[in-house]
């Protein structure tokens, strides 16, 4: 006879962090078979949902599924009860997230809107600091960001911001690989499954790098039933990051070779950060929308997930509005150049904390799912 | 008794609830009227193949009531028979009722001559439209009473035809028929419109409408029963024979989608069910996936007696999804909660174990101030009573023990 012990102050903190909900589930399981990724063996979010009424802390924070969960919230139509499954797994991600995030107290500040104005007060003090150092004064005539902050002070910024952010994140997800019990299989592989078993098919590398052919195609997100427009929306989100990311490379390698950067539309750098910028806007812009909407059936989120998809459209839409002010050469545009350095930082220098994490979190949790073997494709009949 | 007030009762439905009530109050002494929509008594317990609590054919029953009713003179009864309209309140209530015409009289002596002449087909309601009758018919082999009727809607008396009329060697068919009006002066009311089988087609995951071989338990009641579609054996809706089928419990119940509350009856219906076929067919194998088996009180044995054969399988687990296979074999999907793993059952037949959806839930009774709860069973108001599923989900010896109480309460309304 297994003992196990409840933690009610987590049954709590689970649904104040999302999962509202949980109390309603009567465990009729529609939830795991209406899903369209749950695996035959060890199906969510049937199971995670009674350890969530169970207050089973170590169960759910060692828990990899949580991460095979996309939220089409196929579970949260179908569920009888209006428990909605997909929410509460949300609110499960979220609280991982904040569970081994690196500084701890800092990723606390993320799961309650009692701490917003310090998370926007820190680069607002950043920038008035580096203003008392360098001066402040709002360039005359043609509109160049550069004249009133230097590209390199931004791209050094960004250097140390991503060094902070990459070495916060690892930290994480050293944690997270510790509780789900990432070490004991390589142990495993080790000795007694040399031979490859289901186990280990493939070890760690290959399991990595099939799981991130799995997030670039997003075919996982594709099979959502109930949510189709997520899977568009997703992926408008993801490639327009990824668009805009080479866009800033090819602007950095553009500043190293010495070249002005006040660039014309038409210029590479320019393409792929506008097409970027506009794929970030339209699917966040859908995804509020949607959400919006649907929050009866699929529900609303909590403050965790708003608080982010909140900067990312604020991110997308001061980075349209900035760059329409410029080429309409108004002295606005430096006003909102600085709204977009701020939310921007909120977005970027916090992602180790905030739901941002979540692409860390997924692609280590499926990276373990395919390791352990558990992520096994469905059966076809 | 006060002047001005009336001292009979009004019952509206003549399933075994309202038979029930109407009777009751008959045999203390008082005049009562019960109308009925369809052209025979006995409700959705007529439809069944064996009822609870003593799995007997329905007809031990209700042939019981029906001496009662014909030799009691203060038993007053109309089928294919509507309200209009209700107006008043307690101790004063006016009714209109209208008669539809069944366009055959009582020299109907059932020789089926103008069954044999009819031309026309109508889907047959009380197999649940799995086959076919005349436009010229009779209900079903026990009707009472006990007399042809024509479906105005299929009967191509309009173009002319009046093939069923020529046949009748006796007089008894009469074309032009014209509905009737009448208006009761009751004392009290007792409301026993039954329920309707929840509509299955709404239920996207489960297949229904959409897999031949998928069916409902109010269907699997006429396929087990004699005088049903198949003459009791039970088989496929495609012909073939059943060696396993699957129960689906909750189908549509417990489901804030669709009904949200427990039905009371499906899970001792399922397991009655598993007995047809087990009894039928002593190699079949039945699957019953269930989120909870509700069996409560007495009923308990039954979930008892189902367990000891080992060919009856309890999953607990509902099913969401359900496949058709090449040979039209269904596969069912659930996780089995008790392990945690995923069952995918292959069955060559499936029950869909549907609730009981009041008749009221969309129709009201036109002109009558009485309250429904938000899924439409009635809760009542002064001179107003809801017996058996009218007012909630219950089975027939749930239904009478209402009923007979309904009898005493609305006899009291009379003699305040």
């Amino acid at each position: 006879m297994e003992y196990v012990e409840g933690d009610p102050k987590f049954v709590r903190r689970i649904m104040d962090a999302g999962g509202g909900t949980l109390k309603k589930c009567f465990q009729c399981a529609t939830c795991s078979v209406v899903c369209p990724l749950s695996p035959d063996e060890n199906p969510f979010p049937r199971k995670e949902m009674i350890w969530a009424q169970w207050g089973l802390k170590e169960k759910l924070m060692a828990d990899s599924d949580v991460w095979l969960c996309h939220q089409c919230n196929d579970c949260s139509s179908y569920c009888p009860r209006g428990a909605k499954p997909g929410e509460v797994l949300g609110a499960l991600r979220n609280i991982q997230i904040s569970q081994y995030s690196f500084p701890g107290f800092l990723a606390q500040a993320f799961t309650t809107p009692r701490y917003i104005w310090a998370i926007y007060a820190l680069p607002i003090l950043l920038l008035a600091a580096y203003f008392s150092i360098f001066g402040f004064h709002i360039p005359e005539g043609e509109v160049h960001f550069s004249h009133f902050i230097p590209h390199q002070h931004v791209e050094l910024a960004g250097m140390i911001m991503g060094g902070y952010i990459g070495i916060a994140i690892l930290v994480g997800l050293y944690r997270f690989w510790t509780a789900m019990g990432g070490h004991e299989i390589r142990a495993k592989e080790k000795s007694e499954f040399v031979d490859v078993g289901t186990q280990v098919k493939g070890g760690f590398i290959p399991s990595l790098i099939a799981t991130i052919i799995e997030i670039l195609t997003h075919n996982r997100f594709g099979k959502c039933g109930e949510s189709k427009y997520r899977y568009f929306a997703h992926l408008g989100i993801f490639y327009g990051f990824i668009l805009i990311f080479i866009g800033t490379n090819i602007a950095f390698a553009y500043l190293l070779m010495g070249r002005e950067l006040n660039l014309p539309l038409t210029d590479p750098a320019k393409i792929f950060g506008n097409i970027g910028f506009i794929l970030l806007f339209g699917g966040a812009s859908w995804v509020i929308y949607e959400r919006v909407v649907k929050r009866d059936t699929i529900g609303i989120g909590g403050y965790f997930d708003w608080l982010f998809l909140g900067t990312l459209w604020l991110v997308a839409f001061s980075g349209i509005v900035l760059e329409a002010l410029r080429f309409a050469n108004s002295i606005a545009a430096y006003w909102i150049y600085l709204v977009h350095l701020v939310v921007v930082f909120v977005l970027l220098a916090y992602a180790p904390y905030s739901k941002f994490a979540h692409l860390a979190y997924r692609t280590i949790a499926m990276t373990y799912a395919k390791y352990s073997g558990k992520d096994t494709e469905k059966t076809q009949l | 008794m006060s002047e001005g007030k009336y001292s009979s009762v009004l019952v509206i439905g003549g399933g075994i609830s309202g038979i029930t009530a109407a009777i009751e109050a008959a045999e203390a002494g008082y005049d009562v009227y019960l109308v009925e929509k369809n052209p025979y008594l006995g409700g959705r317990v007529a439809q069944l193949n064996k009822y609870f609590p003593k799995n007997c054919p329905p007809y031990c029953g209700l042939e019981i009531f029906f001496k009662r009713i014909k030799t009691n003179p203060r038993f007053n009864f109309f089928t294919n028979a509507e309200i209009e309209n209700v107006s008043g309140s307690a101790g004063n209530f006016e009714v209109t009722v209208r008669i539809n015409p069944s366009y055959v009289n009582n020299n109907c002596t059932l020789c089926n001559k103008c069954a044999e002449a009819c031309p026309a087909e109508r889907q047959n309601d009380f197999n649940y439209g799995m086959d076919k009758t005349k436009a010229i018919y009779l209900p079903h082999d026990l009707a009472f009473p006990m007399k042809y009727v024509i479906d105005p809607l299929t009967c191509k008396k309009m173009d002319g035809c009046s093939e069923c009329v020529s046949a009748c060697k006796y007089d008894a068919i009469d074309l032009n028929m014209q509905p009737e009006t009448m208006k009761l002066n009751v004392g009290s009311i007792i409301i026993a419109t039954g329920w309707k089988p929840y509509d299955a087609t709404k239920i996207d995951n489960l297949g229904f409408g959409k897999y031949e071989n998928v069916v409902t338990n109010v269907m699997f009641e006429r396929i087990a029963a004699n005088n049903g579609p198949t003459g009791g054996k039970i088989v496929r809706p495609d012909g073939k024979p059943v060696k396993s089928i699957a129960f689906v419990q909750c189908a549509g119940s417990r489901d804030e989608n669709h009904l949200a509350y427990c039905s009371a009856i499906c899970c001792l219906a399922s397991m009655k069910q598993a007995t047809y076929i087990r009894e039928q067919n002593p190699d079949s194998k039945v699957y019953i996936f269930y989120i909870d088996i509700r069996a409560p009180g007495r009923y308990e044995d039954v979930y008892a007696k189902a367990k000891q054969d080992e060919n009856i399988i309890f999953i607990k687990g509902k099913v969401a999804k359900i496949e058709e296979d090449p040979t039209k074999s269904l596969v069912v999907e659930a996780e089995n909660a008790v392990n945690g793993e995923k069952v995918r059952q292959k069955v060559d037949m499936v029950v869909l174990a549907t609730g009981m959806q009041p008749s009221l839930s969309e129709i009201k009774i036109p002109g009558l101030d009485v309250k429904y709860d938000e899924y439409g069973f009635v809760t009542g108001t002064d001179g107003v009573f809801g017996v058996g599923v009218a007012s909630e989900p219950t089975e027939v010896v749930g239904a009478n023990e209402e009923a007979t109480a309904a009898a005493l309460k609305a006899i009291q309304v009379l003699r305040r």
